[in-house]
């Protein structure tokens, strides 16, 4: 499997995972313009993409989910994401509902969304596997925390938001309201839960971590990467 | 103890030991020397024993373990006794919660103004001869006369509660003085009802219940206002971070990392959508979606 970040943090999340001439979309967080173009600079177009999977509402996971609907591109999401953007439009006979803990076909790709902790918004990850290669993938962003321990995983594709003492910096130098950090810690992932979360999982079957989501302000993306890839001993790619 | 109470324990009392004792050694909350966060939590644990909710109903049973070690930690961070009766616990349904006292008003306030040397109050009888000037635009009692045949329980006229600062502080003192009628205003915000006919400790007690009154007044501005650079005012402030991570931590601990996940051999056809729901389901989906350009520098 191939992945290929489009984007990844607040300004909006995309992420093609492309096995042979199977291709699926995660998470649909960038403007319609934005996702042709990045799909342009990696040698692919809207062609290529039959499915997508969104997680949650929140527009930097799901702004173009309306409009890749027009275009013919099945979407998967959640019951509360569909409500929030059929506000936009949409093609009612493309979008599907999700439920956690289901196994969804799509195409080549198996799916099975379960549910995180991102405050109170219903928000989901996504257990993927390549049906022919039987290559399995394990996608969890916005979240405080992961519930799992998924067995065989090859690629990890994971939230890594914060790290406490760039929070407790920002609060420090006035950059940051107390009532904004307890927000992010209620619906993000620090480094040391990713890190307690790597060191339960078996990872004999992994090739590549992702880290995904990561914030430019409240983090260090080569302390995070060090970081993790002294705990598993695996390659960390920052998405 | 029985094995369930010893594991109610276990959750609460020892986590919120542990957790404080973490965040001393890292430096993020200040303790008075002279406070000991374990008699604190081994008095608070046996009080919260005997406390019974509405339905009669221990509360160790009946509030949720998270709300019991906020209600601890609000205790041990404000650096508040239950030995004291400075703090006593009450249930919210299923949720307890620890309430200052008057005591715990004026423990705190002394503590974070040290200039603070003694805090009381005195009641005003009928006939009691009471001078009032407006000083800085505040009521206060310049002198005060009373008659021991004044000292009559049900002639209570009023009460003034009085803040004493040290000379050396060079500080006026601070007064609050309130009417009966306002006390009995205040009072009615509670379970008191002044028209009633039940004989409440505020009617058998009126002079005592009205000092108490008078302390809560003037000690919690004293509180609320006192300056950032007071190093226990800022564990103050961060009580209710502390509470973020604490529920955090917990939920992490207790959720994370454990449960399996597989493929399942059958697939679900996914539903598909013929139109809108009419009404959203969750209420904030909508909301979300319409606030988010406030909010959109964030992350979410």
């Amino acid at each position: 499997m191939k992945i290929i970040p489009l984007s990844s943090g607040s300004s909006g999340n995309s992420y093609v995972i492309k096995k042979d001439d199977d291709v699926l979309l995660i998470e649909a967080g960038l403007a319609a313009n934005d996702l042709k173009e990045k799909l342009w600079d990696n040698d692919l177009n809207l062609k290529n993409i039959n499915n997508c999977i969104v997680s949650h509402l929140h527009l930097d996971h799901s702004k173009s989910a309306g409009f890749l609907t027009k275009r013919g591109v099945n979407v998967l999401m959640t019951q509360s994401a569909i409500e929030g953007i059929f506000k936009g439009g949409m093609r009612k006979d493309r979008v599907f509902y999700l439920e956690p803990n289901k196994t969804y076909r799509m195409d080549n790709f198996v799916v099975k969304p379960f549910d995180l902790s991102h405050d109170n918004i219903p928000t989901v990850g996504f257990l993927v596997m390549h049906k022919p290669s039987e290559e399995l993938l394990f996608y969890a962003s916005d979240t405080m925390y992961i519930a799992y321990k998924p067995q065989g995983v090859k690629y990890w594709l994971v939230e890594v938001n914060y790290q406490e003492k760039y929070l407790e910096e920002a609060i420090k130098e006035g950059r940051m309201t107390r009532e904004n950090m307890r927000r992010i810690k209620r619906s993000h992932m620090s480094l040391k839960t990713a890190v307690e979360f790597f060191k339960a999982q078996d990872l004999s079957k992994t090739e590549e971590i992702w880290v995904l989501h990561l914030s430019d302000r409240n983090s260090n993306a080569d302390e995070v990467k060090e970081k993790l890839q002294e705990t598993t001993g695996k390659e960390v790619y920052i998405a | 103890m029985s094995t369930n109470l010893t594991e109610i324990k276990t959750q609460t009392v020892d986590a919120v030991e542990n957790r404080i004792k973490e965040l001393q050694n890292t430096g993020d909350i200040d303790l008075p020397e002279d406070y000991s966060v374990g008699n604190a939590l081994k008095s608070a644990w046996l009080k919260l024993q005997e406390i019974k909710d509405k339905k009669k109903n221990p509360v160790l049973e009946s509030c949720s373990r998270i709300s019991i070690q906020n209600a601890l930690f609000d205790t041990v961070v404000q650096g508040l006794s239950p030995a004291k009766d400075q703090v006593y616990f009450i249930a919210y349904g299923s949720t307890l919660t620890a309430m200052r006292s008057y005591f715990g008003n004026m423990a705190l306030a002394k503590r974070v103004d040290d200039d603070i040397e003694d805090i009381w109050a005195t009641i005003i009888y009928q006939g009691d001869e009471v001078e009032v000037e407006i000083k800085r635009g505040k009521r206060f009692v310049v002198s005060h006369k009373s008659k021991w045949g004044n000292q009559n329980d049900d002639k209570v006229a009023g009460v003034y509660a009085t803040a004493a600062y040290s000379e050396d502080s060079g500080k006026p003192d601070k007064q609050v003085l309130m009417t009966l009628s306002e006390c009995k205003k205040a009072w009615s915000q509670g379970n008191f009802n002044p028209n009633s006919d039940y004989q409440g400790p505020h009617d058998k007690f009126t002079a005592e219940m009205a000092k108490k009154t008078a302390i809560n007044r003037l000690t919690k501005p004293i509180i609320k206002s006192s300056s950032d650079s007071y190093l226990f005012k800022k564990s103050l402030d961060r009580s209710d971070d502390l509470k973020t991570d604490n529920e955090v931590q917990q939920e992490i601990k207790e959720n994370a990392n454990g449960e399996t996940i597989t493929i399942d051999v059958e697939e679900e056809e996914p539903k598909q959508v013929e139109s809108p729901k009419e009404e959203p389901k969750k209420e904030s989906a909508e909301e979300i979606y319409d606030n988010f350009d406030k909010n959109s520098d964030e992350p979410f």
